[in-house]
């Protein structure tokens, strides 16, 4: 085939995709730019002229400065709390086999999967004062017993508890993806040279899935701080973040110029993080390929398959 | 020890909400009551005859068919020119299929709320099926790019040797031979499609109303057993589809590198 005939079918497969993705990417992140640009107007919903103001007054109000700050909080200890729970169950998936390790990935992939409209009606009742199972659960125990009033529902730490549970299943596939690729043989060097399992879990395993963790914890915190359903059902109107922000300023003030720009911050957040967190992680990659202190003997030849 | 200990309570912790969900399905009272009073199966029989449950339902499904089926059909003849064709522009392009990935659901759909009200589709099924389109097809590419790089084309070429003309080479050798690929790909997308309430939130209308959508509206206004028993009912197809999914096709390995924000 001549590179022209080539060139020419390649162009023909690739347009159809090209054409949705235009239209369903490119021309609705445009009308986003372009209407957090314009001004709010109740009977046009937005007109000219082209302004910042949209931006300098989210910044500057209070409250929606609040729900920014809110967003990345809530995301941050969402975030810590995947790590500590999804490492040990990525360690212990590297190690499980045949029909228990399928099982435990059906359970794991399962919210990914399942309607987050599922998800946000069964935190609501698992959260609900005095008839809900952690309210329940806590009643029974001392100190907190009594104290039917302290629902989580409708406060920043329930909204946390639920959203932990949706990101968990990031967590663990990115830090099971990571721990997979680290090369036993590090281990089986460590054991022979006499570390102890603990210490070569933290001095060896630890440090090589470092990249894993980072990668892990931005794509967890950016799924957090963008989830729209929990925390609509779980937070209510008392404890607006900025999707749920963005999402009534869209439906129901109709305010799109609002709208627009809280999902604009929104979107620069989780990028900013995203590509800072990726050259972080890429430099690490670059440092393990070069273990300095390993004698040329000594190296383990699969290394760069490893990484 | 420590390890297999905590593991299982962080899988408890996932199953519990699951399993919540079930038994609110179960009772026998009018209201939610966890754990169950009495035992029953009339609410999954109310929950099946509720027209408001079938209708959204029936919203879903067509909404997800098309949407599996586009998103395969774009995603095999994206990725056959990727990795057939030499062309300038080959990584670029491949590197945009993944762009939605990199993007806050939330975020694309407030867009396309504005650009679909734009061009008249918010609201219909076409608006859905665009929006649900653009979220699967980087998991569609990533199915079926594995397929089509394991092909072997020596085959093709025995078959294109012994006289099949291009067409049928296509049709009765290379299709064939990555059709689980295609299968794990629109599964997926259905998947997604059905699930999704982020972006159909957005871009429903009255009379477009997905099952999720039902179901998340009837959560905010009036819980009932009834709508547990939906619930349930999607949750069990979900997880029969995810399970059966992975042991045909490896979902797990396809997922591994992605994300559904």
């Amino acid at each position: 085939m001549t590179p022209r005939l080539q060139h020419r079918r390649a162009l023909l497969l690739i347009v159809p995709s090209a054409i949705v993705f235009v239209i369903g990417f490119v021309v609705p992140l445009a009308y986003m730019v372009r209407y957090s640009l314009l001004h709010y107007s109740p009977s046009s919903v937005a007109e000219p002229p082209v302004t910042l103001s949209n931006y300098l007054s989210f910044f500057k109000d209070d409250y929606t400065r609040g729900i920014l700050i809110r967003t990345l909080r809530v995301a941050f200890f969402t975030t810590l709390a995947a790590l500590v729970l999804g490492y040990p169950l990525a360690y212990y998936l590297t190690r499980a086999r045949g029909a228990v390790k399928r099982v435990v990935i059906v359970i794991v992939l399962s919210p990914m999967l399942i309607s987050s409209a599922v998800l946000a009606f069964a935190w609501l009742e698992l959260l609900a004062p005095s008839t809900g199972l952690v309210a329940q659960a806590t009643s029974k125990l001392p100190l907190i017993g009594s104290d039917s009033s302290t629902s989580l529902l409708y406060t920043e730490r329930g909204l946390v508890l639920a959203l932990t549970y949706e990101t968990l299943v990031f967590m663990v596939i990115t830090l099971h993806a990571s721990l997979e690729t680290i090369d036993r043989i590090h281990l089986r060097a460590a054991a022979v040279l006499g570390a102890r399992p603990s210490s070569a879990f933290v001095r060896v395993t630890l440090p090589l899935s470092l990249p894993g963790i980072f990668s892990g914890c931005v794509l967890v915190f950016s799924i957090a701080a963008s989830s729209l359903l929990i925390p609509l059902v779980v937070g209510a109107g008392r404890v607006p973040m900025l999707a749920t922000y963005a999402y009534s300023q869209n439906t129901t003030t109709l305010n799109w110029p609002a709208g627009a720009t809280a999902g604009l911050v929104l979107l620069v957040v989780t990028l900013v993080l995203l590509f800072g967190f990726t050259l972080v992680v890429s430099r690490m990659r670059r440092g393990t390929r070069r273990p300095a202190a390993v004698p040329q003997s000594a190296q383990p030849a699969p290394e760069e398959v490893a990484v | 020890m420590f390890v297999r200990l905590t593991s299982y309570a962080v899988l408890g912790f996932l199953i519990i909400p699951l399993l919540v969900v079930l038994l609110a399905a179960l009772t026998t009272t009018s209201y939610i009551a966890v754990p169950p009073e009495g035992i029953t199966l009339h609410w999954f029989v109310d929950a099946l005859t509720d027209e408001g449950f079938r209708d959204g339902a029936t919203v879903s499904f067509i909404v997800a068919a098309i949407t599996a089926l586009l998103t395969t059909a774009l995603a095999l003849s994206f990725v056959w020119a990727v990795e057939r064709y030499r062309f300038p522009g080959r990584s670029v392009v491949t590197t945009l299929s993944l762009a939605p990935l990199t993007v806050p659901i939330i975020v694309l759909a407030i867009g396309l709320l504005f650009a679909m009200s734009e061009i008249g589709v918010a609201g219909t099924i076409t608006g859905l099926v665009i929006g649900h389109t653009v979220i699967s097809f980087p998991y569609a590419v990533r199915a079926i790019s594995s397929s089509i790089a394991g092909l072997d084309q020596d085959v093709e070429r025995a078959a294109s040797i012994l006289g099949a003309p291009p067409l049928r080479v296509l049709l009765r050798v290379s299709l064939p031979l990555i059709a689980p690929g295609l299968t794990a790909a629109a599964l997926f997308a259905f998947l997604v499609s059905y699930n999704n309430v982020t972006i159909s939130i957005f871009l429903a209308g009255p009379t477009t109303q997905t099952l999720p959508l039902v179901i998340f509206n009837e959560t905010y206004t009036s819980v009932s057993p009834s709508l547990a028993a939906m619930a349930t009912l999607l949750v069990a197809a979900t997880i029969a589809l995810v399970a059966a999914l992975d042991r045909k096709l490896g979902v797990y390995s396809a997922l591994s590198r992605g994300r559904a924000l």
